[in-house]
């Protein structure tokens, strides 16, 4: 048996185990005189915000907890719109090929990247398409054939081009300005990747693979091994936060906080962010940067902010609203001064004082990537391939 | 009570849907009720939490809108009915400064399989369910992204991310 094979062993005796201690089935309620616990919820809710706010709340909370038909998109007013709140608007994507899944890359001014995704037809190509979200002018680069086309999520961008991390280590690269293929360029030592001749490195910095561990230097247009990290293996889910000048922070609630500088080359060592005594640990916590703060949520909205200017952590209070109840991973974008975490459809919204303002989304299903400039919100919304692309003024 | 006041009151009780029907005899609810429970870690709460999805499936059918996959939704609104309860709990623990409550991965009388629970709880929650859904449930990868609304490509990465993990904290505890 091998070790695969061991572990879906293991998966089978321990849930078959939970299996044997299941009870017989409940009466169900009586149908007519029902309404769900969350819908009593959101009602009150409602009726406590005004009658005419109250109905576009029910409308839209509603959709986000409750139904989770997996093929409905409802674009509708956005939920809160009003004269004075900001309005999601929908961009044409008029062009772009469909796909599931893709990731957002802020490209500077109003260019965004649509990058990867899978394409029915050839999911063997790593797609990139290039809109203006001001004006819907669409630029669809020559598709790139690479190991594995899923984005692994870290990327940084500049004025000149944006650089992404895919799921096998490779590094891409491509233009800004649409005008240009995207580029293979490396892959970290052990990937297997090639190097694309004549290929340019990208500058900055802010890659980061740690499952070699390295980290990308920009600079050399090469991998550059880390240090190894100064405690033993904390599991730490592989995915850290890099801040716009290259510092790399791993963070858990079980384990001590690392920091990483690339001017010292060395990692230094904080404490765990703070959570009250007794508090419920589940999963791995999502983070993301925006500016010197790094934002920390886990699956159970325990939250926490940390300030790299003094070190500390601060705890954060996440909002106790009903949407924000769907059992879906986090998933983390950041810009210099706004970090957006979004999960299920939900965009939460974090500002330089550690604030979280969670926004309506326009759209259900929820399966969504977002990303944010600290001006506006871009979202991006599948769903039976088709994908979405909307903006929000903040 | 009378036999016969007894029957009149079983016939007065609600009963399940067809479709309810079929999934439970089906054994349905049962791994249902396993997979939310070995991701949320309590099988009485699953239990609740996998006949209200059951009850919110009978509706929809009721309502003129079958239901494609009875498991994969059935799975799937009974982890965010778990999920919503499990923030709720955490919140009202934090905010009372409680302690932790004992742990509710009970595998009774097989340490290797609490062993097992403990390490999946450590995993994040796509791993999690992606590796439950496939291991337990026999679920193939595209039902699995229905599930999850991912794509099929995110759950093949969860798949392998998720077994190199478990394998690693396995490894620690034993």
């Amino acid at each position: 048996m091998d070790h695969d094979d061991q572990v879906a062993a293991s998966v089978r005796a321990a849930v078959r185990s939970l299996e044997r201690q299941v009870g017989d089935v409940p009466a169900p309620p009586a149908m007519a005189r029902r309404r769900s616990p969350s819908r009593r919820v959101i009602a009150g809710v409602g009726i406590a915000a005004g009658l005419v706010a109250g109905a576009v709340t029910v409308w839209s909370l509603g959709r986000s907890g409750d139904d989770p038909a997996p093929s409905e998109v409802e674009a509708g007013a956005p939920p809160g719109g009003s004269e004075v709140e900001p309005a999601w608007e929908q961009v044409p994507l008029e062009g772009v090929a469909p796909r599931e899944g893709a990731s957002l890359v802020l490209l500077g001014g109003d260019a965004v990247a649509v990058a990867g995704g899978q394409t029915p037809e050839d999911p063997g190509r790593f797609t990139v398409d290039v809109v203006d979200v001001a004006s819907g002018q669409v630029v669809s680069l020559p598709p790139l054939a690479v190991l594995n086309p899923s984005v692994a999520g870290s990327m940084v961008h500049t004025k000149a081009r944006a650089t992404l991390l895919l799921e096998s280590g490779e590094v891409v690269t491509f233009p800004a300005n649409g005008n240009g293929a995207p580029r293979l360029v490396a892959g970290p030592e052990g990937a297997g990747a090639p190097l694309a001749p004549g290929a340019q490195a990208p500058p900055g910095g802010g890659l980061v693979d740690l499952s070699v561990p390295a980290r990308w230097d920009g600079a050399k247009g090469a991998w550059r091994p880390l240090p190894p990290l100064p405690v033993d293996d904390p599991g730490y889910e592989r995915r850290p936060a890099v801040t716009d000048d290259g510092r790399i922070v791993l963070a858990g609630f079980q384990a001590p906080t690392l920091v990483y500088s690339p001017d010292a080359d060395a990692w230094r060592e904080l404490p765990p962010p703070p959570l009250p005594a007794g508090a419920d640990r589940i999963g791995q916590p999502v983070l993301a940067a925006f500016g010197d703060r790094i934002a920390l949520v886990d699956e159970l909205a325990n939250a926490a902010v940390l300030s790299l200017a003094d070190d500390t952590w601060a705890p954060l209070e996440v909002p106790d609203d009903p949407r924000y109840v769907e059992g879906c991973q986090l998933n983390g974008a950041s810009s210099a001064t706004v970090a957006v975490l979004d999960r299920c459809g939900d965009v939460l919204v974090i500002d330089d004082e550690g604030l979280v303002e969670q926004l309506d989304k326009p759209v259900t299903p929820p399966q969504h990537d977002a990303v944010s400039d600290g001006r506006q919100v871009i979202l991006l919304t599948w769903a039976d391939g088709e994908l979405a692309l909307w903006r929000r003024a903040l | 009570m009378e036999a016969s006041d007894l029957e009149a009151d079983r016939a007065s009780e609600p009963s399940w849907c067809r479709p309810a029907r079929d999934f439970v005899s089906g054994g349905g609810f049962r791994q249902s009720v396993a997979v939310v429970a070995s991701i949320y870690g309590d099988v009485v709460q699953a239990e609740d939490a996998v006949a209200e999805a059951m009850t919110r499936a009978c509706e929809r059918e009721a309502a003129g809108e079958p239901i494609r996959d009875w498991r994969a939704w059935v799975i799937r609104v009974a982890l965010n009915h778990s999920a919503s309860l499990a923030r709720r709990l955490a919140r009202a623990r934090r905010s009372r400064h409680l302690v932790a409550r004992p742990d509710a991965w009970v595998a009774e009388g097989v340490d290797d399989a609490q062993d097992t629970l403990a390490a999946l709880r450590e995993l994040p929650v796509g791993q999690r369910t992606s590796i439950v859904l496939h291991y337990y449930a026999d679920m193939p990868v595209a039902e699995i992204a229905d599930v999850l609304g991912t794509s099929v490509s995110a759950v093949k990465s969860s798949l392998h991310k998720g077994r190199a993990n478990l394998a690693k904290r396995l490894e620690r505890v034993g």
